[in-house]
């Protein structure tokens, strides 16, 4: 869901139950990608900061040195093909592990393979969006997530908001 | 129920002549009773003949018949017939006889003078009905009946055998029917219904008869009549029309004629139909030639020959003649010199047509002799036209023999097969005009069947055997009559009698009275038959009675010599019709009297019988003086003499009347005899008739016999060849074949059978249950019985003694659907069968597959060769039984096998099944076997039947199949896996190319340039592994392609590596070492790129301070193994399998470069050479070692 920043601010209770999300965990072993995404983020005045993982072990072991992560408001996206280990291999592990059960995971993937998006969500993917990671592909994400939204400032900046009241 | 009382009571006269009896016969056969009708017959009866017509007509109806008595009063439904000699009339209530005319040639009884009392006396009820005969008596009487209102009905001329009286009376102009006896006796009450509307009825079908209108019709369209026609001629061909038309009954066909010209157009022109040909009956033309010849001669050059052929139909017979005379004259030319003309006429305009245009088909020439064809005939397309110089000479019109007037002057007549066609009549009118249109001795030429006999007078035959006649011309015969109405009206003249009043009657009489006694005054008015009708004067004088005599007629009332003048002088008187005078007679007492006899003839009247008067005229000699005689001795002797005399002259008297009397009882008796004559003559006539009329029936069947004749001929002709191809048959068919009757006589075997079964060809064939039994033949009594009664076909194979033949029964049946035998088919197919079993074996051992008999009743077993070779046996040394048999299936499937025989034995079932056998020799092999039970008439299985095949390569090359198909589904797996991952790898650096250089053309993005310096080299650096990636697809992908095999030194291969990877070695200060090689077979590229793969990974993936790589090799026996081994991190255990996987990477892509098909394309180019690859640890650098297993290879000439 996007929405400007005043109809935030006339939604009151919701405004009070709701927190910035400030860092998107992004699992992907192209340097590239990651420059990609985040020069899109930037050109989109996108203020969610990028923490890039090569694979999932790497992310595992960041948020386990990482005070401030909470799985309710942590959205991590992962590669599908990852070089060598898969997407789906991450949203299993952490789907399957109870302290991250608020933990939103997706996939992205290059190309938008009916079948890549029927596997990730046999592996209960929260979504599925192609690349470059862009302020689209983060816009689909909230549709996906419902307690999930970009908020966008008058003066044109945007940054992401969870809903975190259950 | 009796109509009397109710109805009028209707008088029927029916008047007959010739031919009426069978006339009266059919009309009283057919006419109803209850009509409340009488009918009273007058037919013409000879005086002196007894009639049984009373007899012969009550035997052919219910109705009583009688003979009219005088005086009698008639009743209704019986039949009255006027007995012999006596005219009838009607009298108020009754019927009078009297006598008849007495006229010579008069009709008795009178016809006229019945019907002319019929009418007068019972007027509108009274019926006049003419039937057959001659003559015209009737034709009066029924213009009598028409005027006083009742109805006349004629016989139609077609079933009148003597049409002239029905006729006459018709030609009246006073009969209101015209039908034939059977109709009139069937539509007798419909005519008496309808008797005040008669003029529907004329319109009515009851009218005429349908074949007597349709030749009306005909006559009235065509103006040709057919009415003397024989009626069974004309009968076909209405029939053949009816046929052509479709329609079944003939009143059908009469309606459609009477509405359609053209049909009565066809009608006539079948009518005319007529059948000729060249020369037909050449015997009779061969006859012809010297008559033709004679005549010709006859003549002198300037002399015309007039020929006529009446009836000439197509022109065949004409230019037949034609031929002849030329012939005769001495050819073509000879005939142009002569006057010779020939008039061919015929009724059919369309025939002369034909016959003028000269042209005949070559098939209708076949009977002209060959040489007249070429002399008189020009050739044209499909056949040949009379030269003209003959054709001219004939002169064609239309023409009717009988109704136009004849040619005349002619010299030869050829009129053939047309008087058959004609009924009596109207062949005497044919011939009659032939002989008027002849000269005098002039041919006349009839058909086979044909004579003059109808008019023999004017003919006499020429041959007897042949049908030429020569004209009479001495007879009499110029008095052609062309009108019949003209000479019917003079003859009624002629015949015409006068009514005679009574009172005019009585009046002539007295006079007649008064005149005798006023000239003659003595006499006797006498009948022909001497009975005294009246005496004039004193005639006591003349009259003696003798004692105990009671005969009062003349000639023997009067005295003598009166009687006997009157004997002698009244029949000669009234004959002769001329007055006749006895001898002057001497009174005795009175020698000068003198007493004449003369007898006058009179004349009654017209129909009365001539009378005779008998005057005594006396008178005294004056001169008459006897002398005085004196009786002297002399004298009394005179006296005495004279007394002598007298006595003499008594006695000579006396014997003179008895001469007379036995004179007049030989008259008498003759003139008896002469009756009897007279009616055997009318009898015989009759006789004659009737055999006139067979002959001409028999001359028209024997046409037609003959045409049955010619087609029996060509039956024949046909039944010979098929008895001939019968005989061919029976005596080269190679089977055995029998035709037998329903009582299974043997009517025909072919030779085959003869030998077969022994049968004695010299004897008669036996019954077929004598024949000699054939062993396994079936029972062929039975086998035909049952073809015969069930109508049914069989076969049956016979297999014995090792013979076979095939034994097959079908039904006689005859044309009508009938059954009249059965015909047996032996058919020996011994050889056929050692053939098929050949064959058999053939097949078998071609194709594998073997055969197996099992006998229900014996268990013996038979096997064809090849399942002893499936066995692994010999046929010599082994005889296969069940038990023993079935002991070569594997100990596990026997069980099963067993159920499957024991089913088909007892339930019949078939079944197919595979199992293991032991081989003799103790190998396994999988056969299969299919078999059916043979299950005989009564559903007992006979014997079991199976084919046996090993397939043990086949299910080998299943299980092949089976694995070749796992494999294909993995590669196909694999190629489905490749392409996705080539899709998604591919894609990758494209994308980010992409969005990398979005991300710089956008303005907007704000990258910093050195920023943006970063992303062109991530783009250059993208582009560069792409190009990689799309390298290493291309590699792998032609690692299939064909590329030229050679001996490889590996040793030099690696040298190659080594120089290729200097620069790489050089960098990353690895160890190359390099082993002795062995030399393999193939494509020196493919071994480039593997062991380059593989060193170059070791350098890549290297992980210690001195990379170490090591290659080796070793050839063994069949393979040459090769190891390339490094001191790097080496391959996990579990990933071992996959690192081979097309783009699987064991290392992130931002640890180490590198697109994932290194080792793919490794194992690719092993797998193109049969061989292996795989990892492991290497034992001696710690690392990985990869090993390359590959086959050895041979070249094509032999070497390694």
């Amino acid at each position: 869901m996007v929405r400007s920043l005043s109809s935030v601010c006339q939604d009151g209770e919701a405004h009070m139950a709701k927190n910035e999300l400030h860092t998107i965990h992004f699992i992907d072993d192209s340097p590239d990608e990651f420059l990609i995404t985040r020069l899109s983020f930037r050109r989109s005045k996108i203020d969610t900061q990028i923490d890039a993982h090569p694979d999932f072990e790497s992310f595992l072991e960041h948020i386990k040195d990482d005070e401030t992560f909470t799985p309710s408001t942590a959205l991590v996206i992962s590669d599908l093909n990852l070089g060598t280990s898969s997407g789906l291999d991450a949203v299993r592990a952490v789907r399957s592990n109870p302290a991250m059960a608020d933990v939103m995971i997706g996939i992205c993937s290059g190309s938008d393979d009916p079948a890549d998006r029927k596997a990730a969500k046999e592996a209960n993917a929260d979504f599925f969006v192609t690349k470059p990671l862009n302020q689209q592909a983060i816009e689909l994400i909230c549709e996906a997530i419902p307690r999930l939204e970009l908020v966008i400032a008058e003066d044109g900046r945007a940054k992401l908001h969870v809903d975190v009241s259950d | 129920m009796s109509k009397t009382g109710k109805e009028p009571h209707f008088w029927v006269g029916i008047g007959a002549s010739a031919g009426g009896l069978e006339a009266l016969r059919a009309f009283v056969r057919n006419v109803p009773r209850n009509l409340n009708a009488t009918y009273i017959i007058a037919q013409h009866l000879s005086p002196h003949h007894r009639s049984m017509l009373p007899e012969i007509l009550g035997r052919e109806t219910d109705f009583e018949v009688l003979s009219v008595e005088d005086n009698v009063e008639p009743l209704p439904d019986k039949v009255y017939i006027t007995p012999q000699n006596k005219d009838i009339q009607v009298d108020g209530a009754k019927l009078r006889l009297s006598s008849p005319s007495q006229v010579s040639g008069a009709p008795k009884p009178s016809v006229d003078r019945f019907f002319r009392s019929l009418a007068a006396q019972k007027s509108k009820h009274a019926i006049g009905i003419i039937l057959s005969g001659t003559g015209s008596d009737g034709a009066k009487g029924v213009a009598a009946i028409k005027e006083e209102g009742g109805i006349t009905i004629a016989q139609d001329d077609l079933s009148a055998k003597y049409p002239d009286m029905p006729r006459a009376a018709v030609e009246s102009g006073c009969v209101d029917l015209i039908m034939s006896p059977e109709e009139i006796g069937a539509q007798f009450a419909v005519i008496l219904e309808k008797r005040t509307d008669l003029e529907s009825l004329k319109s009515s079908p009851v009218h005429l008869d349908s074949v007597s209108e349709l030749i009306h019709l005909v006559q009235t369209q065509s103006r040709v009549n057919f009415h003397h026609y024989k009626a069974a001629t004309l009968q076909r061909r209405i029939e053949r029309r009816m046929a052509a038309v479709g329609v079944s009954s003939i009143e059908d066909y009469v309606a459609i004629a009477r509405t359609t010209p053209s049909e009565v157009d066809e009608l006539y022109r079948d009518f005319l139909i007529s059948v000729t040909s060249f020369f037909r009956d050449p015997g009779e033309f061969e006859a012809l030639r010297q008559y033709v010849d004679g005549f010709i001669e006859s003549k002198s050059r300037t002399d015309a020959i007039r020929i006529w052929v009446p009836a000439v139909a197509t022109g065949e017979e004409v230019y037949s003649l034609a031929i002849m005379v030329a012939e005769s004259l001495g050819g073509i030319d000879a005939l142009a010199e002569r006057r010779v003309q020939f008039f061919a006429s015929d009724l059919d305009a369309s025939a002369i047509e034909v016959a003028r245009k000269g042209f005949y088909p070559n098939s209708a020439l076949d009977a002209i002799p060959r040489e007249y064809v070429k002399r008189y005939m020009d050739k044209v397309p499909a056949g040949y036209t009379v030269k003209k110089a003959i054709r001219e000479r004939v002169v064609f019109s239309v023409h009717n023999v009988v109704q136009d007037p004849p040619f005349l002057n002619i010299d030869f007549i050829s009129c053939r097969n047309l008087l058959i066609y004609f009924q009596p009549v109207l062949q005497a009118q044919a011939i009659s005009r032939f002989h008027y249109a002849l000269v005098p001795n002039g041919l006349l030429f009839l058909g086979k069947s044909e004579t003059t006999a109808a008019n023999e007078s004017l003919f006499r035959p020429a041959d007897e055997h042949r049908h030429i006649f020569i004209q009479k011309p001495d007879a009499e015969n110029r008095a052609i009559s062309t009108n019949r109405s003209t000479n019917l009206a003079a003859k009624r003249v002629a015949n015409r009698h006068d009514i005679v009043d009574a009172q005019e009657a009585r009046v002539n009489a007295s006079r007649f009275d008064s005149i005798v006694n006023r000239f003659g005054p003595d006499g006797v008015l006498i009948d022909e038959e001497l009975k005294i009708l009246k005496a004039y004067g004193n005639i006591n004088p003349y009259i003696e009675i003798v004692s105990g005599v009671a005969n009062f007629k003349a000639n023997s009332l009067f005295k003598e010599p009166f009687g006997q003048d009157i004997r002698t002088s009244v029949p000669i008187a009234l004959r002769k019709n001329e007055t006749r005078q006895g001898v002057a007679h001497v009174d005795p007492q009175d020698p000068a009297r003198r007493t004449r006899v003369v007898v006058y003839p009179i004349d009654s009247g017209p129909n009365e019988p001539p009378v005779a008067l008998i005057l005594f005229s006396s008178w005294q000699e004056k001169d008459v003086h006897l002398p005085t005689v004196e009786i002297t001795d002399d004298t009394s002797d005179l006296i005495r003499q004279i007394e002598e005399l007298r006595n003499e002259l008594a006695i000579a008297q006396s014997n003179l009347q008895q001469t007379a009397e036995e004179l007049e009882t030989s008259n008498e008796e003759l003139q008896a005899l002469n009756e009897e004559l007279q009616s055997s003559n009318e009898e015989l006539q009759s006789t004659n008739e009737e055999l006139e009329t067979s002959n001409e029936e028999l001359q028209s069947s024997n046409e037609e016999l003959s045409t049955v004749n010619e087609e029996l001929q060509v039956n024949s002709g046909e039944l010979r060849i098929v008895n001939e191809s019968i005989r061919s048959i029976l005596l080269n068919i190679g089977s055995a074949l029998i035709v037998v009757d329903n009582g299974l006589n043997i009517l025909y075997v072919s030779k085959s059978t003869e030998s077969l079964f022994d049968i004695d060809k010299g004897l008669e064939l036996p019954h077929l249950s004598l024949l000699k039994k054939k062993p396994g033949f079936p029972d062929l009594v039975d086998l035909a019985n049952n073809a015969i009664s069930t109508n049914r076909s069989s076969e049956i194979e016979v297999v014995a003694g090792g013979a076979a033949a095939v034994v097959s029964v079908v039904p006689h049946v005859s044309e009508n659907g009938g059954i009249d035998g059965a015909i047996l088919l032996i058919h020996d197919n011994t050889n056929e069968l050692r053939e098929r079993n050949r064959q058999l074996e053939f097949a078998g051992e071609l194709s594998g597959v073997g055969y197996w008999n099992l006998d229900a009743q014996d268990k013996t077993i038979f096997w064809s060769d090849e399942i002893y070779r499936i066995h692994g046996l010999d046929p010599e040394q082994y005889a296969p039984d069940f038990d023993t048999a079935i002991s070569f299936y594997h100990a596990e499937d026997i069980p099963r096998v067993q159920e499957h025989i024991s089913q088909a034995m007892e339930k019949g079932s078939s079944f197919e099944f595979e199992a293991r056998l032991i081989q003799d020799g103790g190998d396994v092999r999988i056969v299969r076997s299919v078999g059916q039970a043979n299950i005989n008439t009564i559903g007992q299985t006979t014997s079991v039947f199976g084919v046996f095949h090993d397939v043990t390569e086949d299910r080998q090359r299943e299980l092949k199949l089976q694995s070749l198909l796992a494999d294909l589904s993995k590669s196909n797996h694999e190629l489905n896996r490749f392409s996705y991952v080539c899709s998604h790898d591919m894609k990758e650096p494209v994308r980010l190319i992409e969005s990398m250089c979005d991300l710089v053309l956008d303005k907007k993005a704000g990258i910093e340039d050195k920023e943006r310096e970063q992303i062109i080299a991530r783009i250059g650096k993208n582009a560069t592994r792409l190009s990689e990636i799309i390298n290493g697809l291309l590699a792998y992908s032609r690692i299939d392609e064909k590329v030229e095999e050679k001996e490889i030194d590996l040793n030099k291969t690696v040298d190659q590596i080594r120089e290729a990877l200097a620069l790489k070695i050089e960098e990353s200060g690895a160890q190359l070492t390099v082993g002795n090689l062995p030399t393999v077979r193939g494509a020196p590229v493919h071994f480039v790129q593997l062991l380059q793969n593989l060193v170059s990974n070791a350098i890549k993936f290297g992980t210690a301070d001195t990379i170490k790589i090591r290659v080796t090799g070793k050839a063994l026996k069949d393979e040459v193994r090769l190891f390339v081994e490094d001191n790097g991190p080496g391959i996990p255990p579990e990933a071992r399998d996959e690192i081979f996987t097309v783009f699987k990477r064991l290392q992130r892509r931002d640890e180490v470069e590198g697109t994932g098909l290194g080792l793919s394309i490794c194992q690719r180019i092993v797998a193109q050479y049969n061989g292996s690859i795989s990892v492991e640890t290497s034992s001696k650098l710690d690392g990985a070692k990869f090993v390359i297993s590959l086959p050895r290879r041979r070249s094509s000439h032999g070497k390694e």
